[in-house]
């Protein structure tokens, strides 16, 4: 190769290495910030389209110079490696290896620091995967804060995230007050000060942190319009310090706080939830709305409606008065009862014709002379629906009106005194004062039916579309907790509710219509109702065979009720019981009919067993029995053998009375037992036996049956 | 420490007597490794090559001519392989010194000084075990550089010297091309190991300087135990933390009241619990695997703490692991327990409130191993089928057994600690708590153990003797069992094991180090080999390749052999590499088949094809990751002698064959002639 030819090449070289420079110039360039004494620059395309879409390192966040270096020496492989590393992650989880699994973690979120949902997966992963992994709470609650602390750090590398703030809040209110082992996890937080630096004891709640946290979000929320829309779904964002602040008080009430902490801690929830209510929301057609304002909506609508037909001059009364002649003298009828006592037709009926008079805003504007004003106020109308309609979904979304109304029933004196009562009775219960403990649940009952007088809208509608349980029906497991624990303490005395509980119930449904409701919103008692109800429509087409079958199902059903609710065997309700009770009766009518005894897996067999015991028959019949045993050691005969009669003629009445006693090997084997003892009575006496001797035959018939069956897994476990 | 792949005994290893002509071996039933395995491959690709060479040369050159000149090849491959100078070896090798001197391989040194200086940045500084980061992490770096160092100067060598017909001035000295080959691996091999060896150094005292520190203790934080200070130090522990502590011999204060109890300052991220005994002793609670002495001092009516330096941070422990099998809960004996639905299937559970127990068999338990006492060290996995009492452990029980008498005694009821491990010693007089005999005996499904009442006397003995009763020849049974009704406990063997001895850290160490050398070796005998007939690029390229596949070696034949997903036991779901990319694209579940036709056929049959070749490379590139002791040292376990002489005995069969491989290839050069 000749001198020239080196020249030559070296000469296209450059020539092709000036456009290359300047293209990298062009696109690479980075931008210079405006500073004090310093001009900024634009820089190339690249750093133009950061800086536009807001996504330029420095926009993002600090930068760190680690993770800098680490982003350079992967040399454009940071997909694939960042890829990896979260394969081996997971890998890393799966085998438990906590330490690589950190260590891994560390060098992803500095291959990739300004990737926010990486940091809230990863964030989360640690408090709420990682950290169920152990055994022991307390290590648990270290992979908690180990999360949050690098949801933490994730802030430094994201500065304009509300994303990540609201994690950390999340899992600092969310995950600490709400885990299974919440109230370990509060306690720990609560002394830990290494997390807590600088926070005074009193005031390290989870709660109250984690309001100050989401505070943080909306501060920056609301101080920066380039993040606003950033929050992907600002009516739950919003709404959760005010929880927090709720959710604090409910907490600690549960933990035996109460009186003025407890009345200024949902004072400050109302107050909360309030402000929130006046806070201005997006609404998905680019308006504004408040969902405090609601109500408003709905009047100015209802003003705008009346202008317009005021608009009209009379003329939508004329129209109404129209269609009123057109309907037919059935629909007339039905609208004219009151909803309360409409049949399903004559409710369908009264549908109709509320549809047929129904006048549109439309209709009326088309009555009008001035159309250019009424459709002008149509429309007003029309927006006014829409905006309320909408509000109206908003509150759904976070149960806007039920924690309004939650927050302002438990500042009152009669709910403090309530909860108060009812955690009192349970201590002493815990500690096993069952009469304080009874005494406690009976005012709490009393206490809880007041509240429930004043206040029947703390009950879940059980009409509502869904009627499942929701999370916050905070008032049905108040009741259901006081009931279940009122049940158990009884249950130690052997005792069942009280009639007429609670005793000192003021009008009203009260907690009776609180039990019927909680019974009515069980999907069992519904289905339990509807066997009943094809049992009957079968008996009356005298189809016992299909009868019994249905009253068997809503036996099956019954049982599936009581399991839910426990307290219903000691009838915490009479009417259901009562009801449950003429279901057994009719049940063994039907069995009677078809001259089958009753079966021997007959399902609720415990529920009745309570009811036997607690019949006054079955408490005279014992009562005899002791005394014959008594006088049997006395050997006064003549004596026992009266009482021992007596006894056994109460037996037969519950015999009589109960057919369910027949497969209940419990009651049998007592009685067997009286017989069995009148039997040696009469030996001593040299007296014979009476002849028929009912309750006898009674149980020889139904031994064989018993003795052919096995006791059931629960009768061996009793 | 989690061991997947328990190694074998070295005996066994070397030789396992196994019958290569058996029809078993040929249907795969038996299966040979070590160096049985390598004499067969050996051997199988020595006459494979042998007689391609020769049937090649018959077609070239006739029938005569061509046998003659195989023969003629044979005979001077021998002549070379075994008529090498040692001299002449020691040159070149000294050759291949100084061109790595000159390629500046110290800028890697450099490098690694950059990273350890700069290292604390990189590291999660409030990891709970500080140790097993910091070492794995300076094995893993030096491993990392040394094979990028090697890779690059190995096979970039001699095709250099090709080119610039450097190798064309050696060859005109009587040298044979097999001393150049060997020169060459021996002379890389010997900058590799002064490199190594300085990082091994550096490393050690980076790891020691990192780790090693004190803390404050002030009287002004310490308040008299049965203070609100102390429940709220006390709750923020587990128990397991707890409970070592106490194994490890800290001076737990006895007299509550007259105690201090507080909290140490903090250094490198952490602070301590702190005792105070009465008498001025104390300790520094386990955080972070260790603990301090501290010892109080009194000076012109002052009160100060001296807090001494961190232990239990560097250990090399010597363990001895058992066999381990379960039983059922009828008492079945089981290869495996229960499977709880974990995703990794290493620990097999029993339930907890049956007779459902993990049984490790030990052998050679005698007075002499464990004199006074036998250290017993666990770390179970808990299943909790239900809540329970959330600040409440499972408790399990450890029982040992006479495999020949059945005599069975329970030595310790505990609560389990999960990730942590547990300490339970057991002292050679027995005060037993329970005391039973269980039977092994045969049924028509196997075997299974029966409970069977033991006489009075045995019954109402105040203690047992740990060798006279409960071994029988050195043999021991260790039960454990799961005491909470419906809960579990996890095991895999290398769970529970005895603490036989500790050895010293620096020495295992160095065995970790010695790992990453052997690989060092391993890579630069492939890079000499490829340089010997590829061109400088190629070499490396392939060098490269063959090192990443050697690092990747299990997932490579995870990807033949179809077993990537899942837990490796349901082959081929979700199909072969092309599959796999087509599912991508098509965001298709693994779980759901392709659509039939021709095109899937297609797809099938390139997968098929790719994953035997895969299959076929996997068999030829050592698993590197096989060499790294880097588990061993950071979880703290003294490094098998055995394993050591397993992977250097391997080491020098791969280089050996390469060896050959790489003389061969050059032989055939021209310029080599």
């Amino acid at each position: 190769m000749t001198r020239r030819h080196s020249f030559i090449r070296k000469l296209v070289y450059a020539a092709l290495i000036i456009p290359l420079l300047y293209l990298t110039s062009y696109l690479g360039q980075p931008s210079i910030i405006k500073q004090e004494g310093v001009e900024g620059e634009t820089g190339g395309v690249l750093a133009q389209l950061q800086t536009k879409y807001e996504f330029s390192p420095v926009e993002l966040g600090k930068i760190d110079p680690a993770s800098e270096t680490i982003k350079l020496v992967t040399f454009g492989m940071r997909g694939p490696a960042a890829n990896w590393l979260a394969w081996q992650a997971q890998q890393y989880q799966m085998k438990k290896d906590w330490t690589n699994l950190t260590a891994t973690l560390e060098q992803l979120i500095k291959i990739q620091p300004n990737f926010v949902d990486v940091w809230i997966h990863q964030g989360w992963n640690l408090a709420y995967n990682c950290s169920v992994q152990f055994d022991d709470y307390r290590e648990r609650y270290r992979w908690v804060i180990k999360g949050i602390n690098f949801l933490n750090r994730g802030r430094f590398y994201n500065t304009k995230e509300p994303k990540l703030i609201a994690e950390i809040a999340r899992v600092i209110a969310y995950k600490i007050g709400r885990a299974d082992e919440h109230e370990q996890f509060r306690r720990l937080f609560r002394n830990d000060d290494e997390f807590n630096k600088g926070v005074p004891r009193n005031e390290r709640d989870n709660w109250l942190i984690g309001k100050k946290w989401y505070r943080k979000a909306e501060e920056m929320v609301d101080n920066d319009s380039s993040v606003r829309k950033k929050v992907p779904n600002p009516r739950v964002f919003f709404s959760k310090a005010s929880m927090c602040q709720l959710a604090y008080a409910d907490t600690i009430e549960k933990e035996g706080t109460f009186g003025e902490k407890a009345k200024k801690a949902w004072e400050q929830g109302g107050k909360d939830w309030v402000a929130f209510g006046k806070r201005d929301m997006p609404t998905t057609d680019g308006r504004i709305c408040r969902l405090g304002e609601w109500e408003r909506y709905l009047d100015e609508r209802d003003k705008l409606i009346v202008e317009l037909e005021a608009l009209a001059g009379g003329a939508a009364e004329e129209l109404v008065a129209e269609r009123m002649e057109k309907l037919t003298p059935e629909q007339l009828q039905a609208r004219a009862i009151p909803t309360e006592v409409r049949t399903y037709e004559q409710q369908a009926l009264a549908q109709e014709a509320e549809t047929l008079l129904h006048i549109t805003p439309e209709e009326v504007a088309r009555l009008c002379d001035d159309r250019q004003k009424a459709n002008k106020l149509v429309d007003q109308i029309a927006a006014m629906e829409s905006l309320a309609r909408l509000t109206k979904g908003y509150r759904g979304v976070v149960n806007y009106e039920y924690w309004a109304q939650r927050a302002a029933v438990e500042q009152s004196d009669a709910v403090l005194e309530a909860r108060k009562t009812v955690y009192y009775a349970d201590k002493a219960l815990a500690e096993g004062d069952i009469p304080a403990a009874l005494q406690g649940y009976r005012s709490g009952s009393a206490a809880w039916a007041r509240v429930l007088a004043m206040c029947p809208f703390l009950l879940p509608d059980v009409n509502r579309q869904n009627a499942e349980r929701e999370d916050d029906d905070e008032t049905v497991d108040a009741l259901e907790h006081l009931l279940t624990k009122y049940a158990t303490a009884l249950d130690i005395r052997n005792e069942l509710f009280p009639e007429g509980f609670p005793l000192d119930m003021p009008p009203g449904p009260g907690l009776t219509g609180a039990v019927e409701h909680l019974v009515l919103q069980n999907y069992h008692s519904q289905e339990a109702r509807r066997k009943r109800a094809k049992a009957q429509k079968a008996l009356a087409e005298n189809d016992l065979p299909a009868a019994s079958q249905q009253y068997k199902d809503a036996m099956t059903e019954w049982f599936t009720l009581i399991d839910d609710l426990p307290h219903l065997e000691q009838m915490s309700c009479r009417n259901i019981g009562h009801e449950i009770l003429q279901d057994v009766d009719a049940y063994a009518k039907v069995l009677g009919q078809l001259k089958l005894p009753v079966p021997v897996d007959f399902p609720l067999k415990r529920f009745m067993w309570v009811q036997i015991t607690h019949d006054p028959a079955t408490v005279m019949a014992r009562q005899k029995s002791d005394q014959g045993a008594e006088l049997v050691r006395k050997k006064d005969w003549a004596a026992a053998r009266q009482a021992y009669e007596e006894s056994l003629a109460r037996w037969w009445t519950v015999v009589q009375h109960y057919p369910t006693v027949a497969v209940d090997r419990t009651i049998c084997e007592e009685i067997q037992e009286d017989v069995d003892a009148f039997i040696e009575v009469n030996k001593e006496l040299g007296q014979k036996l009476p002849d028929p001797f009912p309750l006898r035959d009674f149980l020889e018939k139904n031994q064989a049956r018993l003795d052919d069956s096995h006791p059931t897994e629960a009768e061996a476990s009793e | 420490m989690i061991i997947e792949k328990e190694p074998l005994p070295f005996s066994e290893w070397l030789w396992s007597g196994a019958n290569i002509f058996s029809s078993d071996f040929w249907h795969g039933k038996v299966a040979v490794w070590g160096p049985q395995r390598w004499l067969l491959v050996f051997a199988t690709l020595a006459i494979v090559v042998f007689l391609l060479g020769w049937l090649v040369s018959i077609l070239r050159h006739g029938p005569v001519r061509g046998t003659s000149l195989t023969f003629r090849v044979l005979q001077s491959t021998i002549v070379d392989l075994l008529c090498m100078s040692p001299r002449r070896v020691w040159a070149l090798m000294w050759l291949a010194i100084r061109d790595a001197l000159r390629r500046r391989v110290i800028v890697v040194f450099a490098v690694f000084i950059v990273i350890l200086m700069f290292g604390a940045l990189f590291l999660d500084q409030d990891n709970e075990h500080p140790v097993r980061l910091y070492i794995s992490v300076v094995i893993t770096t030096t491993s990392f550089l040394i094979l990028m160092l090697v890779v690059f100067l190995s096979s970039t060598s001699l095709p250099a010297e090709l080119k610039d017909k450097t190798l064309h001035t050696v060859v005109t000295k009587p040298v044979r091309p097999s001393e150049i080959v060997l020169g060459r691996i021996l002379g890389f091999v010997a900058v590799g190991t002064v490199l190594v060896a300085m990082m091994g150094a550096i490393s050690y005292l980076f790891v020691v300087r990192q780790l090693n520190h004190t803390h404050t203790v002030e009287q002004a934080k310490l308040e008299p135990i049965g203070t609100n200070a102390a429940v709220e130090v006390e709750d923020t522990k587990g128990e397991g933390e707890k409970d070592r502590e106490a194994q490890k011999g800290g001076n737990a204060p006895e007299a509550a009241g007259v105690a201090l109890i507080g909290k140490s300052g903090e250094t490198n991220h952490h602070t301590h619990r702190v005792f105070i005994a009465p008498d001025g002793r104390g300790r520094l609670d386990w955080n972070k695997d260790h603990w301090h002495r501290a010892t109080q001092h009194e000076s012109e009516g002052k009160i100060t703490y001296k807090v001494g330096p961190a232990e239990g941070l560097l250990q090399a422990r010597v363990p001895v692991y058992g066999k381990l099998h379960f039983t059922d809960r009828e008492g079945n004996k089981k290869e495996r327990g229960i499977n709880v639905g974990d995703e990794w299937s290493y620990r097999s559970y029993i339930r907890g409130g049956t007779p459902a127990s993990a049984i490790w068999s030990f052998e050679n338990i005698r007075p002499d191993r464990f004199p006074k006492r036998i250290p017993i060290e666990m770390t179970l996995g808990i299943f909790r089928s239900y809540k329970g009492i959330i600040d409440q452990g499972i408790p399990g029980s450890l029982l040992l057994r006479n495999p020949k008498t059945g005599l069975m005694v329970e030595v310790k009821v505990f609560n389990a600690k999960e990730f942590t491990t547990d300490v339970h010693t057991i002292t050679r007089t027995i005060l037993p708590t329970n005391v039973s005999r269980m039977t092994l005996v045969q049924t028509a499904d196997g075997e299974r153990y029966v409970s069977e009442d033991v006489d009075v006397e045995t019954k109402n003995r105040a203690s047992f003797d740990l060798f006279d009763d409960l071994t029988d020849d050195g043999r021991l049974e260790v039960w454990l069992q799961c005491l909470a009704p419906d809960q579990y406990f996890g095991a895999a063997q290398a769970d529970l094991y005895l603490h036989a001895s500790d050895r010293v850290f620096w020495l295992n160490f160095a065995k970790g180090y010695f790992g990453v050398w052997l690989q060092m070796v391993l890579v630069v005998a492939i890079g000499v080999t490829f340089s010997t007939f590829l061109s400088g690029p190629i070499a490396m390229v392939a060098t490269l390749s063959a090192t990443l596949g050697g690092l990747i070696r299990p997932l490579m034949i995870a990807i033949a052999l179809g077993t990537v997903y899942g837990d490796g036991k349901q082959a081929d779901l979700g199909g072969g590499p092309l599959e796999s990319a087509v599912r991508m694209v098509n965001q298709q579940n693994v779980v759901v088949d392709l659509d039939k036709g021709i095109q899937t056929d297609l797809i099938k049959w390139v997968d098929d094809r790719t994953q035997n070749v895969l299959w076929g490379m996997a068999q030829l590139i050592p698993d590197l990751n096989e060499f790294s002791a880097a588990d061993y040292v950071s979880y703290g376990f003294d490094v098998p002698d055995n394993l050591i002489a397993q992977w250097t005995i391997t080491v020098v069969g791969f280089v050996f064959v390469l060896f050959v491989l790489g003389f061969l290839f050059l032989k055939t050069r021209e310029v080599a002639k």
